[in-house]
């Protein structure tokens, strides 16, 4: 579209947009609860970015397996200045572990929940608005879903499929799809019987463009708190598939398959093998728990006038 | 009756299942608007006004084909000589007859169309809501809310998208500093003014207005009226001015539509209507309006009983029996009265009238 | 003369301090109500009559704030109390109702156990309603009744047991006029209590009010914005307009000579069910912001008469008859023009 400039510049054609976000801002910081999960957040995300930079020790990769350098001579030995973490049983450095591990969790979360929340959309954008049998059929086979425990069911499709990064991701999705589902279509039912909406059907407009640019928008802002949320228990789930021997690879940089390894020699006295991967979840789960609640708060309408 | 009429209506139903017990079963029907006939001439403004839920809205809502009538004709911008046509032929029962009309219906009834067939019409008719705060996504500015209806129906090339838009604003009282607005931002009554801008877009004939100034301050309400008044004169517009404020429909109305439960009671112009109401419902109405002189309270406070029957289970017979201080046993209780012509175009259905 | 004064507020304010700035939504208000009178406050949207209400029974909260201003009632200055001598007022004292009865009524309990609850707390100090002896539930039950069918509810052996969703909004507004009515308060707020509902039951419920005061003596702050509301029921009225009372009498001389330009805006605005016009004569603009009201008049902006003093100085509200107040620069002017035109008529 051409658009004839009668207006003014960008800052004046996004005014608007510009006080929402300062309000958000405003909002956010009188929280402290929010900011504690946003900083964070935001240290897990910067670990993960210059991982190469922060850890001493760097994985090669032959075949797409992990392989981590090691030192015979160093094996399990306790945190010091020279193994931040300490080492494995093999002399692995645990400390450049947990950072490369990092990588590996927000990819799994952000993957695994975009891709649900793509599904839950869509479905559950048609299910709210279209209604009848579509609506029935899609929300059928959402109960078939939950009729399951979501860990079992993740359990069995990822012992199915056989263990491995990419099928722990796959077994998730399917288990985390039917929740967005049943939220969106839920938001969808209600932003349905706004007047807008009947507007946009009054104006001529056909029920594709309606639901893609009148519906499905609005109905988001409340499942961004949920996809928040699920970031850190898709984190903590595929930890939890891990510990159980159905993610990665032994030795690889996952925070899982790290506490499971080093669970058997906890007892031993040898504790920072298990502890400090552990640690990496705790956080990274409670961030976005955190942060997840307190947007919930900062997306109420009522807050926002 | 041989006026252009833009829409005539004829016997429109619409009946809502209320759904209930664990399967979610149809248990009954809310009778929401239950066989309403009647005519709207080109140029002209009728009010329907009624308490709330006795259909009002739902009339609107089926006539623009925002939800489907369950029965009834619904003829829009049909020719004149086929209006009469319709007109002679609705009435009769014989086999030819009802042939010929439903020729006429394949070709004119509103009813008969599916939702493709539909679109090319909604430029010509817009509604215009009651509650500015739901009508317009808050998500989108007054530019994008204005451009949708122009590009949807390529009213203008896309290059002038925008100055059409600042036209639009300067004609409802608006500027155009407003046009990167959100909705929140503006003030109920603005906001209406950009429904109205959203409606008048698409050059359309007919608007219904739903209360359009109900969920407005009264100086506010009275510059929305003028508007809507000047649009008409401007752009040649026909209204169905649907409002539960009498005082209001007097002002805007050249004839009045009366409601209760589903139902159209009473129909006449609004002088008429004001000067000498015929149903005991419309009566009741007039004498339960506070009038803004103190000087003129009444000596006697009637003692209003009763409320607005469920549209659900309506009383038998005539649907206000149970209020009605005229009520005649075992007439007004088995019959529904009809609507009638007892005076030069005032309709009215009522067993005090049809007796003779 | 004071002694019929029930209930005096003194150059209130209230205000809101949010994000956007201080919202001065009640600033300088000052009125009093008698003993068995109806008072009228009117205005539009957002003009501070629920927070003048608000601040009278002591219910506002974060982040608003009574900044200054006496609020004495039956002698007594309601802003120096504890908030646990201000929950007695409250019920006993002042009651109050609302737009929607569903925000007061609560959608889980009967509403005959929510009207005996109030009964109960303020007859017998009974907090928890189980507790109550059966002997005494039983005779209050037929208060209860009687309360029922003192606002005319229909059917009050079937009201009582009724949870609130299953009455209609004129019965749920007539249920949360017999459930404030319960203490027997000598003051009653009631905040638009006919807003959301049709005219036939907006007739009723105002027929109500007015038999209560009649039979119980109480006095009613009836807060509106619909002037013929208050032609129809009022004694006096107040006119407010943005966070300040405008002008202030008893219901026949404002209808007859209104002097403000606002009170005489919004009477001319009324469509009229007794004549046809063809334009209406409308206020331009809207209410202003809170946060910046404008200097001087806050009317200004919207004023036909407005000049250069008005844009600077606040009017006071000066008396220009017996009881009749106004706040405008021109009050006597306009008034000797009002009494003027209304010779030549
Ligand atoms: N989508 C729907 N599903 C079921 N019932 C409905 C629906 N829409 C309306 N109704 C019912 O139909 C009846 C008429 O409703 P309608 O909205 O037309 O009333 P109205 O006259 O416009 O009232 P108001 O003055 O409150 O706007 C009511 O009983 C209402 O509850
Ligand atoms: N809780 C609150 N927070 C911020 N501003 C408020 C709050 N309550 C009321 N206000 C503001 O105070 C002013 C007066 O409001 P109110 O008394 O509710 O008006 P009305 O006359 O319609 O009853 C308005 O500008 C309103 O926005
Ligand atoms: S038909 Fe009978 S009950 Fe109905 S309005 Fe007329 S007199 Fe009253
Ligand atoms: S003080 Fe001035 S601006 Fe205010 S009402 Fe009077 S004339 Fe108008
Ligand atoms: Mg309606
Ligand atoms: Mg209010």
């Amino acid at each position: 579209m051409t658009e004839v400039e009668v207006t003014g510049g960008f800052r004046k054609a996004h005014e608007s947009q510009i006080k929402e976000f300062k309000y958000t801002l405003y909002l956010m910081r009188r929280s402290p609860l929010t900011m504690t999960g946003l900083i964070m957040l935001l240290f897990v995300v910067i670990v993960a970015i210059f991982a190469p930079w922060i850890a001493p020790y760097h994985p090669t990769y032959i075949g797409g397996q992990q392989y981590w350098p090691y030192d015979s001579s160093q094996m399990l030995s306790p945190p010091s200045l020279q193994h931040l973490f300490g080492t494995d049983d093999m002399g692995h450095d645990l400390f450049s572990m947990v950072v490369y591990g990092s990588r590996e969790a927000l990819y799994i979360g952000f993957i695994v929940v975009i891709v649900a929340m793509l599904i839950g959309i869509t479905l559950g954008a048609y299910s709210g608005y279209v209604g009848g049998w579509v609506d029935e059929a899609i929300m059928r086979v959402c109960d078939m879903f939950f009729a399951f425990p979501g860990l079992v069911l993740a359990m069995a499709i990822t012992a199915a499929l056989g263990p491995g990064l990419q099928n722990v991701m796959y077994a998730l999705m399917v288990v985390w799809w039917p929740g967005y589902t049943r939220i969106i279509r839920g938001q969808v039912l209600s932003v349905k019987e706004n007047q807008y909406i009947e507007a946009a059907r009054a104006v001529g407009l056909s029920r594709f463009k309606i639901i893609w640019k009148h519906v499905i928008p609005n109905s988001i802002p409340p499942i961004l708190v949920q996809a928040t949320m699920d970031l850190g228990n898709v984190i903590l789930t595929a930890a939890g598939l891990a510990f159980l021997g159905l993610g990665a690879a032994a030795y690889t940089a996952d925070w899982g398959v790290m506490v499971s390894q080093g669970r058997a020699w906890l007892l031993a006295g040898y504790w920072w093998w298990s502890t400090f991967p552990g640690l990496a979840i705790f956080i990274t789960v409670l961030a976005f728990n955190l942060f997840g609640d307190g947007l919930r708060d900062i997306l109420d309408p009522r807050l926002r006038r | 009756m041989s006026e252009d009429a833009i829409l005539q209506i004829y016997g429109l139903k619409k009946y809502f299942p209320v759904k209930g017990g664990f399967f979610g079963k149809v248990i009954a029907h809310v009778k929401a608007v239950d066989g309403v006939s009647l005519e709207i001439k080109r140029g002209e403004t009728l009010g329907i006004v009624g308490e709330s839920g006795c259909g009002k809205t739902t009339l609107g809502r089926t006539i623009l084909r925002l939800i489907k009538a369950d029965d009834g004709m619904i003829f829009f911008n049909a020719p004149p000589d086929v209006q009469d046509r319709i007109r002679e032929l609705v009435g009769r029962k014989d086999e030819k007859s009802k042939r010929e009309l439903e020729e006429i219906r394949k070709k004119y009834d509103l009813n008969r169309k599916n939702d493709k067939e539909i679109r090319p019409y909604r430029r010509k008719m817009q509604i215009v809501f009651q509650d500015p705060q739901s009508s317009l996504d808050p998500r989108m500015t007054v530019k994008k809310i204005l451009a949708e209806p122009l590009l949807t129906h390529k009213i203008v090339p896309s290059h002038k998208v925008e100055s059409k838009i600042i036209e639009l604003l300067e004609l409802v009282g608006l500027k155009k500093e407003h046009l990167h607005r959100f909705p929140h931002e503006f003030s109920g009554g603005q906001r209406q003014r950009i429904g109205i801008a959203r409606a008048i877009s698409l050059n359309p004939d007919f608007i219904v207005l739903d209360e359009p100034t109900s969920a407005l301050d009264v100086s506010v309400q009275a510059q929305i009226l003028n508007l809507l008044k000047q649009l008409q004169r401007d752009l040649k517009l026909t209204y169905m001015f649907i409002t539960h404020d009498l005082s209001v429909a007097r002002h805007m109305a050249h004839r009045i539509g009366v409601m209760y439960v589903g139902k159209l009671v009473e129909l006449a112009p609004a002088e008429d209507l004001f000067n000498d109401p015929l149903h005991p419902y419309t009566k009741l109405l007039l004498e339960a309006i506070p009038i803004p002189d103190p000087t003129k309270r009444k000596k006697e406070r009637k003692l209003f009983t009763g409320e607005v029957p469920s549209a659900v289970n309506p009383p038998k017979g005539c649907r206000f029996h149970p209020r009605c201080e005229y009520f005649m046993a075992g007439v007004c209780d088995k019959l529904e009265p009809p609507l009638v012509e007892v005076k030069k175009n005032h309709y009215v259905a009522c067993h005090l009238y049809t007796k003779g | 003369m004071d002694d019929d004064i029930l209930l005096k507020v003194e150059d209130l304010h209230t205000y809101f301090y949010t994000y956007e700035g201080v919202v001065k939504a009640v600033d300088g208000v000052s009125f009093y109500v008698k003993k068995g009178e109806v008072f009228g406050v009117v205005g539009e949207t957002g003009c501070g009559k629920s927070v003048t209400a608000l601040s009278i029974i002591g219910l506002i909260d974060e982040p608003g704030k009574i900044v200054s201003g006496k609020i004495i009632f039956q002698g007594k200055n309601l802003r120096e109390l504890s908030e646990d001598e201000m929950r007695k007022i409250r019920g006993k004292g002042i009651s109050m109702i609302f737009q929607e009865p569903m925000t007061a009524l609560n959608p889980v309990y009967k509403i005959g156990d929510q009207i005996l609850e109030i009964i109960l707390l303020h007859k017998y100090g009974i907090e928890d309603i189980k507790k109550a002896p059966k002997d005494i539930k039983k005779k209050e039950r037929k208060r209860v009744i009687d309360m029922l069918r003192l606002v005319r509810m229909p059917d009050p052996e079937r009201a009582i047991d009724s949870y609130p969703h299953e009455l209609s909004g004129g019965m749920r507004q007539r249920a949360m006029i017999a459930m404030m009515l319960a203490a027997e308060p000598s003051l009653l707020i009631a905040d638009e209590p006919t807003t959301a509902l049709d005219v036939t039951v907006q007739a009723q419920i105002l027929n109500i009010l007015l038999d209560m005061r009649d039979k119980l003596g109480i006095s009613i702050i009836l807060i509106t914005h619909d002037l013929s509301v208050v032609a129809d029921v009022c004694d006096r009225v107040a006119v407010m307009y943005a966070g300040n009372i405008v002008e202030m009498a008893d219901v026949y001389t404002i209808f007859k000579h209104p002097v403000h330009p606002y009170t005489r805006g919004l009477m001319q605005a009324i469509p009229s069910i007794a004549e046809k016009k063809e334009e209406l004569k409308y206020i331009k603009g809207s209410v202003p912001n809170l946060i910046y009201p404008p200097p001087g008049c806050r009317f200004h902006p919207r004023c036909e008469y407005a000049q250069d003093i008005c844009k600077k100085e606040k009017p006071k509200l000066i008396e220009v008859e017996p009881g009749h107040y106004v706040a405008c620069h021109f009050a006597k002017e306009f008034f000797e023009k009002e009494k003027e035109s209304d010779k030549n008529e």
